[in-house]
């Protein structure tokens, strides 16, 4: 099935490899199909925004394009809607979300917030929230790096064993249920090829299938240089390079090959790593090469080439 | 900044994930070794390759000396020492837990816990708290001539810094200690109960969470005595004083991107705001500014390559790296805009191979002058 299928995706990968300009690529391109779509950041993160020039995305759904939402999600002000929500005497309700206890729960019991991000989520994906935005095509989660992402996908199960019973656990169970879903909810990869970020990826990738259940089924490559050079190509400037050497009136274009001989020799050694990445893909597991965008500031502009390949891959 | 490391005790090594904090850590780390100190890099989870080119066994969480024979490969005599260390969070958190318990039998108990168990892997800060932990034991040991601390990845590199301060939260909140201690010392199950339905808050907050989970919780801090408690609180006030006194040092890693670049400004001016004391920037992966491809230039090309093609594939790729050393140099420049004219910022550039090996440590450790 197309990534675009699904109802939630979560892009996943380690710090650094570039999930929020991938984040933003699938939601240009769902935009592009006809979708509703959300983008949501977790946690402190706003690089989200930064794309979309937005600085900070709101805590509650706000329209950045048509079609196209942006949210950040505070797990303190989501625990005290649930509160609210589930204490039926509002001033009951209200002293327990002041109490100090409230924070202190909140500190220590691990994955609850986590938990409520989640819950969070699942109440736009069955458009059960109070709030005015739409009904979601397609919801678009920009995890934190990958340890936290594990943490973050692995918590629901770890919390429904710890509390055992009550409406936080019943809760857990529904948002689970629709994350260990294949069809309504995708798994997103995003990795680079390099030596750690590959290490990490496949290491991750186990643990998805593994422990929680929900295996991999994109993973994307970020940042891969052109193979603009065939091997005839790479010779030619090789014997350039010598030629150059000798020759005094053509040194002045040493660099140029030398920059050419750089592309190619990067590009190989990228080569390996992308190669252990299909070495290592599961069966249902697609596999996609983004091209490395040559700026390093990554405005929407930057990142239109990807969602160009996305939407090809979709057509296929 | 060599200055500023040379007279500190501790070097903290902040940035976001994937900028190479790891390795510019361990090189910072050889830099002062070589320059007579004895020198302890602290690190978590470093990339095998990585310990292997310091010659370290990556599965040992002691100190370990680098190997002479890593110095004699690039013909080298050192004048000071180099160590390493890698951390692992449980590992150090049951270690706490044994120094702070009041008998043998306690700390027993509060390893078999299961909220402690929960509490020392997947609480936030754990592994940051762990780090500082590590840091204190040894600064306090004064064995080293310098500590370089290579801070675990965060999204935002100032977590670390709120880590101690939020374990300590945890255990130091008095009103919650006073207000469940009968409930925590009520012992028997039957008690509990009783304590809990006698508040409306509580009762509904059991209600809420489940009354599994505080009982784990409660069993926790009752197993956990008040001296213990004390012992963790004390440790983490001594360590926030020694990150913020002047024996420490801040360095901010970033890559030239948009993102880290701005967490790092950001990293900056919170230190500034806090009187901390900064070291400077260390910006890495740096793609140079390349001279502009003139029309003599692209001509030149095409007489000398017989295929057009190939001519031009050559100056698109030049135009390519072109975009990318002007869109770094425009970071960086914002950089500076933002930034006091004194602080120095290191650009180290990007190299073509991964750092694998002890000689590529060294060609790092030359840009940082």
């Amino acid at each position: 099935m197309s990534i675009f299928e699904h109802r939630l995706l979560f892009v996943v990968g380690k710090g650094g490899v570039g999930k929020s300009a991938v984040s933003a690529a699938l939601g240009l391109a769902a935009k592009r199909l006809n979708k509703t779509v959300l983008l949501v950041e977790v946690g402190d993160a706003d690089s989200l925004g930064q794309i979309f020039d937005q600085g900070t995305f709101p805590e509650t759904p706000g329209k950045i394009q048509s079609n196209l939402w942006g949210v950040r999600i505070n797990p303190k002000s989501v625990l005290k809607e649930y509160i609210k929500l589930h204490v039926n005497i509002p001033f009951i309700a209200s002293r327990i979300v002041k109490s100090k206890v409230f924070d202190y729960i909140i500190a220590a019991t691990p994955g609850l917030k986590e938990t409520k991000y989640l819950g969070q989520i699942w109440r736009w994906e069955q458009g059960k929230t109070l709030d005015k935005s739409p009904k979601f095509d397609l919801i678009i989660v920009d995890a934190p790096a990958t340890g936290h992402g594990v943490s973050l996908l692995i918590l629901p199960q770890t919390l429904i064993n710890m509390l055992g019973v009550g409406p936080i656990v019943e809760q857990t169970r529904v948002v689970h249920k629709l994350l260990i879903d294949p069809v309504k909810t995708g798994l997103t990869l995003v990795t680079l090829p390099e030596e750690l970020p590959v290490n990490e990826s496949l290491e991750f990738k186990k643990i998805a299938l593994d422990k929680i259940h929900m295996p991999v089924q994109t993973t994307l490559i970020n940042c891969v240089y052109p193979k603009d050079f065939s091997d005839a190509d790479r010779e030619a400037i090789q014997n350039k390079l010598d030629e150059v050497d000798c020759k005094d009136h053509l040194k002045k274009l040493k660099p140029f090959f030398e920059l050419a001989q750089s592309t190619i020799s990067r590009r190989q050694l990228q080569q390996t790593y992308i190669d252990r990445m299909y070495d290592n893909q599961g069966t249902k597991e697609k596999i996609i090469e983004f091209p490395f965008v040559f700026s390093h500031r990554l405005s929407i502009r930057d990142i239109e080439p990807l969602v160009n390949i996305l939407l090809m891959h979709h057509e296929k | 900044m060599i200055d500023k490391i040379n007279t500190a005790k501790i070097v903290a090594c902040c940035g976001s994930g994937g900028v190479g904090k790891t390795t510019l850590s361990a090189t910072l780390g050889l830099k002062a070794a070589l320059s007579g100190k004895k020198t302890i890099v602290l690190t978590i989870d470093p990339a095998k390759r990585l310990a292997d080119a310091l010659g370290l066994k990556s599965m040992q969480f002691q100190e370990q000396k680098v190997p002479n024979s890593c110095f004699q490969q690039i013909g080298i005599q050192p004048k000071g020492e180099l160590y390493a260390m890698m951390l692992d969070t449980r590992h150090v958190f049951d270690r706490v837990v044994t120094t702070y318990s009041s008998s043998p039998e306690m700390a027993k108990n509060i390893l078999k816990n299961r909220y402690y168990q929960f509490l020392s892997t997947s609480l936030a800060g754990t592994h940051e708290y762990m780090a500082m932990e590590k840091l204190y034991e040894l600064y306090e040991k004064k064995t080293y001539d310098l500590i370089v601390l290579d801070t675990p990845p965060s999204r935002r590199a100032l977590d670390f810094l709120d880590a101690p301060e939020r374990l300590n939260d945890l255990f130091g909140r008095h009103f919650f200690w006073n207000l469940l201690k009968p409930y925590f010392k009520a012992g028997k199950l039957g008690y509990r109960m009783i304590y809990f339905v006698a508040s409306p808050v509580l009762r509904s907050i059991s209600k809420i969470f489940g009354i599994q989970a505080l009982n784990d919780l409660a069993d926790f801090f009752y197993l956990a005595d008040d001296s213990f408690i004390d012992g963790f609180r004390n440790r983490s006030k001594a360590i926030k004083s020694v990150l913020s006194g002047p024996q420490t040092v801040f360095i901010a890693i970033t890559s030239p991107m948009r993102a880290p670049m701005l967490e790092a400004s950001f990293f900056y001016d919170k230190l500034k705001e806090n009187n901390m004391p900064f070291g400077g920037f260390i910006i890495n992966r740096v793609h140079k500014e390349l001279p502009k491809l003139q029309e003599t230039d692209r001509d030149a090309i095409h007489a000398c390559v017989s295929s057009d093609e190939l001519a031009q594939k050559i100056t698109q790729n030049y135009h390519r790296f072109e975009r990318l050393g002007a869109s770094c140099k425009q970071l960086i420049d914002n950089l500076r805009t933002v930034t006091d004219p004194s602080i120095s910022i290191h650009q180290i550039p990007f190299f073509e191979s991964d750092v694998h090996a002890f000689e590529h440590l060294f060609r790092l450790q030359s840009y940082l002058k």
